[in-house]
């Protein structure tokens, strides 16, 4: 079946007015904002807009070490980088290794890494990159943040236009948050089995048309995020390949305009550098704005 | 040489051999030139540089130091020598690649005589950290050539004995071109002796004209002006106060008055700022010098005023400041405006806000704080990449700052590496499967991290001619919990490390 022209955009309006009313302020301050990608085709598919405005703000809280947290920062770094130009990245701790990245030597070149000393010298960095309008992608670890600090930053995000990535422990998750989309990054441990019923797996190396909103399959309801993720342990297994795929689960745990926690797992092949959307998307509603400033 | 020599610290620069090699363009590289010492070892320019370094093998008291021969850098250290050696005459040129000429006529006596004006300039010269030979003539043909040629590290002509000073030197310090000399080797004329004593006017037909220029330049027949090196003026403005202040406010007010004098001075000539030294000077004549430098050329006020007051407010002002000084160090053409620094194609003219940027947080954190990696072809991965400042790119690169240049694909092995990597390899306890060679799990400060799958192994060795070689198997591994790190065992001494960690 197909919908004709009007009848899509009034099902946009109704949809958006739907989102406002559930008590999320709307991601696209006016209609005609121009959305764009976070980086992360995947992402873009669970965000309610399917794309985000610029000047954004995104927080991921990292569970620990070697978690993939930065893993998908960076990625999404990458994939801007020889598209838009512009990538920062602000590393306190001196320890980002850029061979890591995926995507051609050549636009290392084009990388500002900033080594700020202390907390104060990271805030800082990251709010003038933040603010200056030709940083398109703005990567930064920082842990402790004041509320008051963290609105400078949204607002510096504003005001630059770019896109802002900040690397956060986990453990900051009950703290109140001016970001416009909260993340939380997990990998899955191997042999827990996929929390949804698979749906069709998206590539984020082959994205959906973006402008696909209306038609797009409504994600299914199943699961609660407190069951996304399991701690059954599978019994070792080896491999002789050179690589293998590495699953994390994305919990979108607040989103301008968004109805509720996502939750969903994606599939990272370390060799090609590509995510898969692996398992459909479960909502909890009603957790959307436990922890917004 | 001389000028890499002169660039290594001080107990490098007596004890170090050096060897510079240059790429030789069919993917090998020869040396270029060789310190005494290693040519005492049976080293010899056009060399080839594996062969040189069998030569010289690997000594762990004197290890010899093999770097790139960079002509470009002795032409510019050349003509800084050039400028220096303007106090000792007014005039001062550059002849050839590696000499500077000095007309000492009419400024000798200032010194003493030329005897001791030449004692003058070889002290000056060795606490440069440079050897120079020195040649004392009437004309500058004769100077160069026994200054390059006598036996003696410093000669002096008296006036008209031009040609029995030479009559003894090769023909080589003629300054002839190369085909003119091996025209010269193959008639048996090894002596400029030998080519005075052949009919004058047969040269021309015989040798061209280049030979009898240079034969009547060297003997005073035909003029040969030094063509003078002329230093840069420096750019600087002023102000002394009529009473001492301390008034930070009052600082950043003539520090910005400053600002648009000098910028109004570069207006004519086309150049922005690139470097930029503020002085501040107290009633005790005790300066205080701030300097500043940026990614690209600039006549913006503003920009440069933010960037002034940025780095006032990181030192405390001297008390009863008496003289607000700013000096212009460097000045490059605006033409030369670095549009394609940060820039692709897809960006479209959003480098010079990003340069800003750049500079904003040079000033505030510092040169090395603000880089960009540089991918090395080199296996082991704390070296693979190289940090370089955003400051000392846009130095290097002169006036055509492309950010596509320099890339080295090189570096990259088609293995995966993690996103972070440690300063130092942390030491790690692993238990280890001996039957099925297998990783079973391995513990960083009493946490255990039992294995799940692991990938590897990925041998990085290093060769012996580098010094401290490497031999390590590298692991990627994922733990149960499904975190992935990146380990290694030394080979020599069975010990793990983790190294790194994937996301």
């Amino acid at each position: 079946m197909t919908t004709s022209e009007p009848s899509r955009q009034i099902l946009d309006s109704l949809a958006r007015q739907l989102r406002q009313l559930d008590g999320g302020r709307p991601l696209l301050s006016s209609s005609a904002a121009r959305l764009r990608s976070t980086g992360l085709r995947t992402l873009d598919q669970l965000l309610p807009e399917r794309g985000v405005p610029a000047g954004t703000l995104i927080e991921c809280l990292v569970d620990g070490n070697g978690s993939g947290g930065a893993s998908l920062a960076l990625l999404a770094l990458a994939r801007l980088l020889p598209e838009r130009g512009g990538g920062i990245v602000i590393d306190p701790e001196r320890t980002f290794y850029p061979l890591g990245l995926h995507g051609p030597r050549g636009q290392l070149e084009q990388l500002i890494v900033v080594h700020p000393n202390g907390p104060n010298e990271t805030l800082w960095a990251l709010e003038q990159s933040l603010r200056c309008s030709a940083a398109a992608v703005v990567v930064g670890w920082i842990d402790r943040l004041h509320p008051h600090a963290y609105r400078r930053l949204k607002l510096a995000a504003e005001t630059g236009g770019g896109l802002g990535w900040l690397l956060r422990s986990d453990r900051y998750r009950t703290q109140p948050s001016w970001a416009d989309i909260r993340l939380r990054i997990r990998p899955l441990a191997r042999g827990t089995p996929h929390t949804l019923s698979s749906t069709t797996a998206h590539s984020d190396a082959t994205p959906s048309t973006p402008a696909d909103r209306t038609g797009r399959a409504e994600p299914q309801q199943a699961g609660q995020r407190g069951e996304a993720h399991r701690n059954t342990l599978a019994p070792p297994e080896r491999s002789d390949s050179t690589h293998a795929v590495w699953r994390l689960q994305l919990e979108l745990l607040a989103c301008r305009g968004g109805l509720g926690t996502v939750v969903a797992e994606q599939e990272w092949d370390d060799e090609t550098g590509d995510l898969r959307l692996v398992s459909g998307v479960a909502r909890a509603a009603g957790q959307s704005h436990a922890a917004r400033a | 040489m001389q000028r890499v020599k002169a660039m290594l610290p001080e107990p490098d620069r007596r004890r170090l051999p050096i060897v510079l090699y240059h790429d030789d363009g069919r993917g090998g590289c020869r040396v270029a030139a060789c310190c005494p010492a290693t040519a005492r070892r049976g080293v010899a320019a056009g060399m080839s540089l594996a062969e040189a370094q069998g030569v010289l093998g690997t000594s762990r008291r004197q290890p010899p130091r093999f770097l790139p021969y960079d002509p470009r850098e002795d032409a510019l250290a050349l003509k800084e020598l050039a400028i220096w050696a303007g106090g000792f005459s007014p005039t001062v040129g550059i002849v050839g690649e590696a000499a500077v000429a000095l007309e000492v006529s009419g400024c000798s006596h200032l010194f003493g005589g030329e005897q001791a004006m030449s004692r003058r300039l070889q002290e000056a010269v060795r606490q440069r950290g440079l050897f120079a030979r020195l040649g004392f003539a009437d004309t500058l043909g004769t100077a160069w050539a026994v200054a390059e040629c006598a036996a003696e590290a410093c000669t002096l002509v008296p006036s008209g004995a031009e040609a029995a000073a030479l009559c003894s030197l090769p023909v080589r310090a003629l300054r002839v071109s190369h085909t003119t000399l091996e025209l010269l080797e193959e008639l048996g004329l090894r002596s400029i002796g030998q080519v005075l004593e052949l009919p004058r006017s047969s040269l021309p037909a015989r040798f061209g004209k280049e030979l009898g220029q240079r034969l009547d330049q060297a003997l005073g027949q035909l003029p040969e002006p030094i063509e003078p090196i002329v230093p840069p003026q420096p750019v600087e403005a002023r102000w002394n106060l009529e009473y001492p202040t301390s008034d930070r406010r009052a600082v950043e007010i003539l520090v910005g008055r400053l600002l648009e004098q000098l910028l109004a001075s570069l207006r004519d000539a086309g150049r922005g700022i690139q470097q930029l030294e503020l002085r501040l000077v107290n009633a005790s004549r005790e300066s205080l010098v701030l300097p500043l430098g940026l990614v690209s050329p600039t006549r913006s006020a503003a920009h440069l005023f933010d960037l002034l007051k940025t780095r006032l407010e990181q030192v405390p002002l001297p008390q009863e400041v008496v003289s607000v000084q700013l000096e212009v160090t460097l000045a490059a053409p605006l033409h030369a405006r670095p549009l394609r620094l940060f820039e692709s194609e897809a960006t479209g003219g959003t480098g010079p806000e990003l340069a800003c940027l750049v500079d904003r947080l040079l000033c505030r954190l510092g040169r090395d704080r603000v880089v960009r990696a540089v991918p090395q072809a080199d296996p082991q991965p704390e070296r693979a990449i190289v940090w370089q400042s955003w400051l000392d790119r846009s130095a290097e690169s002169g006036v055509s700052l492309d950010a596509t240049t320099n890339v080295d694909d090189t570096a990259s092995t088609g293995q995966q590496r993690p996103l972070r990597l440690y300063h130092r390899p942390i030491a790690i306890s692993v238990v280890w499967d001996q039957e099925q060679l297998r990783l079973e799990a391995f513990c960083r400060e009493s946490a255990e991290h039992m294995v799940s799958q692991a990938w590897g192994p990925e041998r990085i060795t290093t060769g012996w001619w580098r010094g401290h070689p490497i031999a390590r198997d590298y692991y990627r591994v994922e733990t149960t919990d499904s975190r992935r790190y990146w380990l290694f065992r030394r080979l020599r001494q069975q010990d793990w490390f983790l190294h790194g960690e994937f996301g």
